[in-house]
């Protein structure tokens, strides 16, 4: 591959990890909620 | 010919507006300890932010314009959450449901007397602000006035509304700053762009086009919060 | 039919998001001038977008909501606001990282971005009235009211921010894009809104339960 820059994927990485990690986290959380009964906020 | 007290026409419109910034207007009048002490306020924010940036003459005056108008604004959460307190604490609210005021007439008359507040505020603080950070005034004065009015009705209309929910809300002080700023940010883009460019001079006849923003700001603003505030203050 | 939906949109989901991942990070191929670095914007531009849509779900309820008091209009304001923050500060975050590593700074004056930090500040708010507000009526007229101002800013939002970032100002968000990374692009996108609508499909169901509760109280004394 042409034009890569070294140090690119660093931030690739660092950006896909923070972005799947607070999705995943809320997706986890939200999910758990819809799955109680009523009583639970 | 009996009418029960709800069903009597309510006072018009403009005879509401005008009680209503009569008796705040009124009040704030009668605790002018209070009104002086914002304005005091306004003047230490100033100078805090002057002792914050350092004595380089040159910053200070290019950014005299913002300082300006974040006093304005940081005034402006004190004189708002101060215009509905009395009504939060008597609970008046409630017996402004009772009573046939047209939550226009309520909005309309707040909201114009938190504009005159912060239009004389912002008319005290420019000759302070010019002296103390060494700027020249090089636009034209009245277009100084509009800019000052226009931003300090910007700040109200949505203030006023703002004031009011959180005047019935626990945490009602750190709640109307949250609610307003983000809505604010556009005006204040062009309130304080504006008054940079007649404190500098305007090369690239760039002004208009911040005046119109400002003016987009409040023509939309004032109506929309005009026709939802009944819904903020009906029970 | 609501089972199959049930089960099958967060597999649907879960399929594009792997197949969209893949191809932006192995198959589509380096951009000429930014290298690898550009692969943010297959997570970036995706959250952005589906953050904006979010928004505007919130405003159209919260709006339904002024009209005709649906419970069920007030629950998907909520869940969509809440959405929206999320992945708007995906998209923020993404933006900075980015942006370090293509002009080698964490923040400029984009417009898209800085609409977008205001749009999130202002859900943000809504979020916290929200939960301080107990009573059901109250807590969904008040939101209702800021959803709506909030929406009727964003046009207003939009041009201040790109006249105040500079009047000559050029959109480098896309440089050369052939065809593949673009097909990658939409595939990411569409996944997103998968996940989102999932998302949101769930957020919804807490709310409404939340409402359905608070409103199956029993009243509380009126005073005499």
């Amino acid at each position: 591959m042409d034009g890569t820059i070294v140090g690119g994927w660093g931030y690739v990485i660092a950006s896909y990890a923070i972005a799947w990690s607070l999705l995943g986290l809320y997706g986890l959380s939200v999910w758990r909620r819809s799955r109680l009964p009523p009583t639970d906020k | 010919m009996t009418s029960s007290f709800a069903e009597r026409r309510p006072a018009s419109l403009v005879a509401g507006v005008r009680a209503v910034i009569n008796k705040d207007l009124l009040l704030e009048w009668r605790s002018r300890a209070r009104v002086n002490a914002t304005i005091f306020f306004a003047f230490l924010t100033l100078l805090l932010f002057l002792f914050a940036v350092g004595p380089d003459t040159h910053i200070m005056a290019q950014s005299a314009a913002g300082y300006l108008w974040l006093a304005v604004l940081l005034s402006s959460v004190l004189s708002l959450g101060e215009s509905f307190r009395m009504e939060a604490e008597n609970a008046a609210l409630e017996g402004l449901r009772l009573l046939p005021v047209d939550p226009k007439a309520m909005f309309l008359g707040k909201a114009i007397a938190n504009t005159l507040f912060l239009f004389l505020l912002a008319v005290i603080l420019v000759p302070v602000t010019v002296a103390m950070c060494g700027v020249e005034v090089q636009g034209s004065l009245m277009h100084g006035v509009a800019i000052l009015f226009l931003g300090a009705a910007a700040i109200s209309a949505p203030g006023t509304l703002y004031a009011a929910i959180a005047s019935q809300v626990r945490a009602r002080d750190v709640l109307l700053p949250l609610l307003l700023f983000p809505v604010l940010i556009p005006a204040i883009i062009g309130a304080v762009k504006a008054t940079k460019l007649l404190f500098a001079g305007d090369p690239m006849g760039d002004l208009g086009r911040w005046t119109a923003l400002l003016i987009f700001f409040n023509a939309t603003y004032w109506l929309l919060c005009l026709l939802l505030f009944g819904r903020v203050v009906e029970e | 039919m609501k089972r199959a939906i049930d089960f099958g949109l967060p597999l649907l989901a879960i399929a594009g998001i792997v197949v969209g991942e893949i191809m932006g990070l192995w198959i589509a191929p380096a951009e000429r001038h930014m290298g690898d670095v550009y692969r943010i914007i297959y997570v970036h531009v995706p959250a952005a977008w589906v953050a904006l849509l979010s928004f505007l779900i919130a405003a159209a309820a919260s709006f339904t909501f002024l009209f005709k008091t649906s419970w069920a209009a007030d629950a998907l304001a909520e869940a969509a606001g809440e959405l929206g923050v999320l992945f708007g500060t995906v998209a923020y975050i993404l933006g900075a990282i980015w942006g370090k590593g293509t002009w080698g700074v964490w923040w400029t004056p984009d417009p898209k971005l800085t609409a977008m930090a205001i749009l999130v500040f202002g859900f943000a708010g809504y979020i916290a009235l929200r939960n301080l507000t107990e009573e059901p009526e109250r807590r969904a007229a008040w939101s209702a009211v800021v959803a709506i101002i909030l929406a009727a800013g964003i046009p207003i939002v939009w041009f201040a921010v790109r006249w105040w970032g500079g009047l000559h100002q050029n959109q480098s968000t896309r440089d050369s894009m052939n065809v593949f990374m673009g097909a990658t692009l939409g595939i990411n996108v569409l996944a997103f809104t998968l996940l989102f609508v999932w998302f949101l499909r769930m957020r919804y169901r807490v709310a409404k339960a939340k409402i359905d509760e608070e409103l199956s109280e029993p009243p509380e004394q009126e005073l005499a």
